[in-house]
């Protein structure tokens, strides 16, 4: 355990020069700087294994040092800023929180007496709320055994094998039974990465599934608190992901469901300020992105969604109404999409040259499986509603789905955007039900709503982006003269616009 | 003008903020509180939906880390073994995914029923004989 948090403070501040250069890191920053970190680190760990090379314990913290001291080195030594403040005085719409990303040079007394001023009711109750989930979760992971099959049978297994004397061996994947041979290595290398090589046991999982848990919910309480500049609405946001089933259903603990759902989350909280920095930094998010396909195999649809849905609003809005590309949106998107493909290239080589062939759910006649199915779609949807209207989701599907109406009926297109990658993606599940060599209705129950866990905080954030503040949405645009095409140039039109 | 206009915006956006977060809160608060009185209670209050649905399926034996820790201890290094338990056919692949998570250099080279203890070729693979107890057991035939 102590060998856990001595590397993970290394990935933490390893990974701050890719996150926050030259500004005071929040707690938000903290988690995406670990998490971007481990990727890093996992992947060169990979690769290194596969060229032969030993992955002993100074090896690998080299791997994890290395890209951040690479960024710090390139990047220099900047002034600190003062980190996103969560102290604002919620509730008061004559005292809007004053946003730090907003200001570059913020004055120090301003700050420090913001610092000082006690948060609002709404604030406090958020983080009691907050407070009392994540101690209810650590209780419940320090009672539960680690019983999840996929652990066993999938994760974990790979985790406790696949290094044996500091090499990377992967011809044990042949011998295991009934198993998925040519799911990715990401996560379990990230673990390893995090014990330094040694083989983690049931407790140092839980310890390990602790931690991402909580990295989780700091992104998303960062992530929320950037889209809406509420306190309470990101620490109660926060809050809901800690009791829901990703975080609260032990059948997540050592599986892939909650770094898949992290990744996705730090790549979309590492979007906009990338973007908008002076120095072109679209590649660090694109890294985030990149590793998606190296957690799980639906990494690779997510991936691509959550790229296709940078790339529309990053080259529309730079268009403005003159439908012209300027060079600089051009050098940003492909400092996006750069990492992530050549990532995601990687991720496939590995499984399609390396691993061992799996049991593809679309073994077989898929096609033909499919459209003999056809008649019992309807089937198939109601068994999904049934799973998605479960008391365990505290309603959060039915919320989604008036969202989404309300997103529509404002044209919100960020919120919409994120709302639709969800929902495509619990229909890239539905499909995958339909094709597969399982029959559906096993399929779904084996692991539809588990899955579907995993879109919980990407859910979240595009809900918050309805209650965004549209003064401070122009602020920010007036601060950062790029992120305003990004993230809302249609909007603000709009909201020009209006009367 | 402009600002003028963007300020009630801006007040009716922060009071849904709030009011959202007030609402949420809310829901945490009691679910969190009940749920703290389950694992008071009831520890450690696996009710949950992967819970209800799959735990009793995938955990079939309590404590399965010190029941393997108990088989490896009387192993050679790299001795495959044949499991002898109540149900080990049946329960096939419980027993081999948990043999390989818990002991990779001990292949299993098959399963048995407590009633049906196999014949063992001379050399052959170690018995591990599982009580319904729990307790273990290792014969080897004599070389």
């Amino acid at each position: 355990m102590v060998r856990i948090a001595l590397v993970s403070a290394v990935a933490v501040l390893t990974g701050l020069p890719l996150v926050a250069p030259g500004r005071r890191p929040a707690a938000g920053d903290l988690a995406a700087a670990w998490t971007l970190a481990l990727g890093n680190a996992a992947v060169l760990a990979l690769a290194a294994g596969l060229l032969g090379l030993t992955l002993s314990p100074a090896a690998l913290l080299l791997l994890l040092i290395a890209p951040g001291a690479a960024a710090a080195l390139a990047g220099g030594r900047g002034r600190r800023r003062a980190p996103e403040s969560g102290s604002g005085r919620e509730g008061d719409a004559r005292h809007p929180d004053p946003d730090p990303d907003l200001d570059p040079d913020p004055d120090p007394a301003d700050l420090r007496r913001r610092r000082r001023r006690a948060p609002a009711i709404p604030v406090l109750v958020s983080r009691i709320a907050l407070a009392c989930a994540l101690v209810a979760l650590m209780v419940k992971l320090v009672q539960v055994p680690l019983w999840s099959w996929d652990h066993f049978a999938i994760w974990g297994v790979k985790a406790r094998s696949m290094l044996d004397g500091g090499h990377l061996r992967l011809d044990f994947l042949r011998s295991l039974y009934q198993t998925r041979t040519d799911h990715p290595l990401g996560v379990p290398m990230a673990w390893l990465v995090l014990t330094l090589g040694q083989a983690p046991s049931p407790a140092v999982f839980k310890a390990l599934h602790a931690l991402f848990a909580l990295a989780l919910v700091a992104v998303t309480q960062a992530a929320v608190r950037r889209v809406s500049s509420s306190t309470a609405l990101a620490n109660a946001a926060a809050a809901f992901l800690a009791v829901s089933p990703l975080l609260w259903d032990s059948e997540a603990v050592g599986l892939a469901e909650v770094p898949l759902a992290l990744w996705a989350m730090v790549s979309l909280l590492l979007l906009p300020p990338a973007i908008a920095a002076a120095r072109r930094r679209a590649w660090v998010p694109g890294l985030a992105l990149g590793f998606l396909p190296w957690i799980k195999q639906e990494g690779l649809v997510l991936c691509l969604l959550l790229l296709a849905a940078a790339l529309a609003l990053l080259l529309r809005a730079r268009r403005g109404g003159h439908r012209t590309l300027r060079p600089r949106s051009a050098a940003d998107g492909a400092l996006l999409v750069g990492p992530a493909l050549a990532l995601m290239a990687g991720a496939l080589a590995i499984q399609k040259l390396i691993l061992p062939p799996g049991v593809s759910f679309f073994a077989g006649d898929w096609w033909r499986r499919g459209l003999d199915r056809l008649p019992h779609v309807l089937d198939v949807q109601r068994q999904c509603f049934a799973l998605l209207l479960q008391p365990d989701w505290l309603g959060f599907w039915i919320l989604l789905a008036a969202s989404t109406l309300v997103a529509l009926a404002r044209r919100n297109g960020m919120a919409l955007a994120v709302i639709a990658i969800v929902w495509i993606q619990v229909l890239v599940y539905e499909l995958t039900a339909l094709f597969s060599y399982i029959p559906p209705p096993a399929h779904l129950e084996a692991a539809f709503f588990r899955i579907c866990g995993a879109l919980v905080p990407l859910g979240l954030l595009g809900m918050a982006m309805l209650v965004r503040d549209r003064r401070r949405l122009q602020k920010l645009a007036e601060s950062f003269g790029s992120l305003d095409d990004f993230m809302n140039q249609a909007e603000l039109r709009r909201m020009r616009e209006e009367p | 003008m402009e600002q003028s206009d963007q300020a009630p915006e801006s007040a009716a956006a922060t009071r849904a903020a709030t009011a959202a977060a007030w609402l949420i809160s809310a829901l945490v608060l009691c679910v969190s509180l009940a749920r703290m009185d389950c694992l008071l209670r009831h520890p450690p209050c696996l009710t949950a939906h992967g819970e209800r649905t799959w735990l009793g399926w995938a955990y079939r034996h309590p404590e399965p880390q010190a029941l393997f820790h108990r088989i490896g201890a009387q192993l050679r290094p790299g001795e495959p073994v044949v499991i002898v338990a109540r149900q080990a056919e049946a329960e096939t692949y419980w027993w081999r995914t948990m043999g390989s998570y818990f002991l990779p250099d001990h292949p299993i080279a098959g399963c048995s029923n407590l009633h049906r203890r196999p014949r063992v070729p001379a050399g052959g693979p170690a018995l591990v004989i599982v009580s319904a107890a729990g307790e273990v057991r290792v014969l080897r035939a004599e070389t």
